[in-house]
């Protein structure tokens, strides 16, 4: 089975390849960072502002930007790779 | 320049020189020299030297032996039977389709070289070895002595060690020649055995894995060097990519003093809650006035820089005037040629007293532009130059020798420019610089600010620096009141790792004691070369799929490829060869059992490592030509398609095949980059057309039928 972003193979129990499965580990651990640094902050919107940061990384966005499609707006996710 | 009828006679000494440039540098020096073209090689005749001798000079032209595999069959591995073989050789036993143009004159040349050295051999009665006083050096010397000259007696054969070209070194050496090392150059030569091992086993062994996932060849190659390095730039390039900025906030209060207004921080440079930072904030902007809590001032003395070592070199050029390693390398090498520089591919950062400062300090005085600074230097001058820590047995740090220069290009007289700055630099004081700490209380909170000036420049006057930016802050002392002219909040997100360049990857190959001195750059070059990094904007590095997943397959199956470990302890190896202190036949079995032990557990995972090589491939070919998911069946690719009926350029979907007809025309001039957006109205992926001439970048949507471009 291919990753659900790019054509690398997926990795055991996710649906995302080694490094997309890596990026959205990361995108999960630093919530809690920014709910602490915001008070309050849902998980749409912070996908949002991690998604037009330039600072996030390049596998960082396409998780982001997939997770919203599926999430926010139910339509499947369009990859640009 | 003589080539017929003309005599060499018997009897004279052979001197075997690395380069053409460095032979007819020696034969100038030596005596009256008579320059000859035997076979369309040029020699030099030296009847009536300095001391009397006749010398007959010829140059080989950087290797003209290498290691070759006795089975010569690229799908047999793992290969441990070797020989070296002279390079037209090695190349005569390609197939014809693998041999470049270049490699075509390369094996001409060489097999002219050595049929022309060993032809001169017959009459000489001694030998010299001239080549460069390091370890390559060594082993290119010692390999033509011992095959095309048919040396086995090392006693009639001497070494003659310069760091110089100059006059008064090469004279010296000549004068008092050295016997030849032959541990130094059996480590020499070791070398090159092993990394032909590791290099030539794991590639073909990479190879075999590719094609049988993909039934395809292509090169994947991988080194004991190689390996670590590329680690480097991909480890840096995942942890880039999979980088989640955290926010934080920093507070900054513009302080004004008798019409002076500068910056000062709060003492808290990362807020990590931002009800914290803005509580901080309207704390501040309603107190209005920041009092003086404390002045901390102190002087301190900068030290000169050490004298450069070829890396540091690399490192100041590329940060001055952006050159690549590779570049200043190849440069400081003519400039070394041109005995206008010492030998630069050095380690070492010491400049000893044997190189007469005062004399290259007044020759370099004699320079038109370099008589102010040495003006300078005469007030502030010490005795003997700052050095540095490393140390290189075969030569000292790099030094320019005085001599002249004459039409240098401007990349040359940049690259010599800075050596001569950088050895002057290290003879003068120190640089003095004040140092104010100021605090200030803006109600319960603390600012700081800080006030740098060069009191004395010292050094700093020779040497070009960037990192000392004076700020002006008005004379403060303790209980002076300010106004808080305003305050800012900033919001700002923790920013990813920046990626190597190949200065600052040559610096961590060099602290991770990867490589030698002389070989680091071109690593890097070939590694560009075969796409496993890109260099991108302003020089950064780019890992590339291939890159990627070959770290990635090497670390899962083969770990000590990347490791550091196993490239530090051939080097330590190799030096103890070098001292005499390790048996060879030793180390190359170990080496051997090595390189099996590496060879069996990718043979064990090829599928695996295989079918992640071989989607890399594809995916880093498709890179330049994907535009993005066709809007029309949501199943296929847009691509960039080429007909093979026209040869025009056009987009269309990878789902042809199963009846998607979505096309779309491009312009056929100019390079077509993809955007990240969407046609609002047909959802199509823009692209932008990028044309040589210097109109503004082009951005279009590809689809004819887009109701948008109709309303247009």
């Amino acid at each position: 089975m291919k990753c659900s972003i790019c054509s690398r193979p997926r990795t055991e129990d996710s649906e995302y390849c080694k490094y997309h499965h890596l990026a959205n580990l990361n995108l999960r651990m630093r919530y809690r960072d920014w709910e602490r640094a915001y008070g309050s902050l849902s998980w749409e919107s912070y996908l949002e502002s991690v998604s037009k940061l330039s600072e996030s990384g390049k596998w960082v966005r396409e998780v982001t930007s997939r997770e919203l499609c599926v999430r926010k707006e139910n339509r499947p996710y369009i990859s640009r790779e | 320049m003589r080539s017929k009828n003309y005599e060499l006679g018997s009897g004279f000494t052979l001197v075997i020189a690395e380069k053409p440039d460095a032979g007819r540098r020696i034969a100038n020096v030596l005596g009256e020299t008579t320059h000859l073209k035997i076979n369309n090689i040029e020699i030099q005749d030296v009847r009536s030297a300095f001391d009397g001798k006749h010398y007959v000079i010829c140059a080989a032209s950087g290797h003209l032996y290498g290691i070759h595999d006795r089975n010569n069959k690229r799908s047999v591995y793992p290969v441990f039977d070797v020989e070296w073989l002279p390079l037209n050789a090695i190349l005569s036993k390609k197939r014809g389709k693998s041999r470049s143009r270049f490699q075509f004159h390369l094996a001409s040349g060489t097999a002219k070289r050595i049929e022309t050295i060993r032809n001169l051999s017959t009459g000489a009665q001694m030998f010299i070895h001239a080549c460069d006083s390091d370890l390559e050096g060594e082993t290119i010397g010692f390999n033509i002595l011992r095959y095309a000259c048919g040396v086995s007696e090392w006693n009639q054969c001497k070494r003659a060690r310069f760091s110089t070209l100059t006059v008064p070194e090469i004279r010296d050496s000549f004068s008092h020649l050295e016997p030849i090392k032959e541990c130094i150059a059996q480590a020499g030569c070791m070398r090159h055995v092993i990394d032909f091992l590791w290099g030539v086993n794991l590639s073909r062994a990479l190879a075999g894995a590719y094609s049988k996932s993909s039934r395809g060849y292509h090169n994947i190659t991988i080194g004991r060097v190689q390996g670590p390095a590329l680690s480097f730039v991909a480890d840096r390039e995942v942890e880039i990519r999979t980088h989640v900025p955290v926010p934080y906030w920093r507070i900054s209060a513009l302080l004004s003093k008798d019409g002076v207004s500068f910056d000062a921080i709060y003492e808290q440079t990362k807020i990590d809650i931002m009800s914290e930072a803005q509580a901080v904030k309207e704390t501040v902007s309603q107190t209005g006035r920041a009092k003086v809590k404390s002045v901390t001032r102190s002087a301190s003395e900068e030290q000169p820089p050490f004298p450069f070592n070829l890396s540091d070199l690399q490192t100041e050029m590329f940060r001055h005037h952006g050159f690549t390693p590779s570049t200043t390398l190849k440069i400081s090498e003519k400039l070394y040629l041109r005995a206008l520089i010492s030998y630069p591919r050095t380690n070492s950062q010491k400049l000893p007293v044997s190189i007469d400062y005062d004399r290259i300090i007044n020759s370099i005085g004699s320079i038109q532009k370099y008589k102010n600074l040495i003006e300078h230097l005469a007030s502030t001058r010490r005795h003997f130059p700052r050095q540095g820590p490393k140390d290189d047995a075969a030569h000292p740090a790099i030094y320019p020798t005085g001599e002249p220069p004459k039409q240098l290009s401007a990349a040359e007289a940049k690259v010599y420019d800075l050596i001569v700055r950088r050895f002057l630099a290290t003879f003068a004081n120190n640089a003095v610089i004040s140092e104010a700490s100021f605090q200030f209380l803006i109600g319960s909170n603390i600012f700081t600010a800080n006030n740098r000036k060069i009191l004395k420049d010292g050094w700093m006057k020779i040497y070009p620096v960037t990192k000392h930016i004076p700020s002006n802050l008005p004379d403060l002392k303790e209980g002076d009141l300010l106004k808080v002219l305003s305050v800012a909040l900033e919001s700002e997100f923790e920013r990813p790792l920046v990626r190597f360049t190949q200065s600052s990857l040559l610096k961590a190959m060099e602290g991770n004691e990867i490589g030698t001195k002389a070989t680091r750059a071109d690593i890097i070059s070939k590694m560009i070369g075969r796409g496993y990094m890109t260099q991108g904007n302003h020089g950064y590095l780019e890992a590339s799929e291939i890159g990627l997943e070959l770290t990635d397959a090497m670390r899962t199956h083969c770990e000590e490829i990347i490791s550091v470990d196993l490239t530090r302890s051939v080097e330590s190896e190799i030096e103890q060869i070098a001292e005499g202190k390790a048996d060879q036949t030793r180390v190359l079995d170990l080496t051997k059992v090595a390189v099996s032990l590496a060879v069996d557990k990718i043979k064990k995972s090829e599928v695996e490592i295989g079918a992640g090589l071989a989607n890399a491939v594809a995916l880093s070919r498709s890179d330049n030509i994907r535009v993005g998911q066709c809007p029309v069946c949501s199943n296929g690719g847009l691509r960039i398609v080429k007909s093979s009926k026209t040869g025009k350029r056009f987009i269309g979907c990878s789902n042809y095949e199963n009846g998607c007809n979505a096309a779309a025309p491009l312009p056929q001039k100019g390079t077509i980059k993809v955007q990240t957006r969407t046609c609002p109205s047909c959802k199509w992926p823009l692209v932008t057309v990028l044309l040589r001439s210097r109109s503004p970048p082009w951005v279009i949507c590809p689809n004819i039928s887009c109701s948008g471009r109709k309303q247009e």
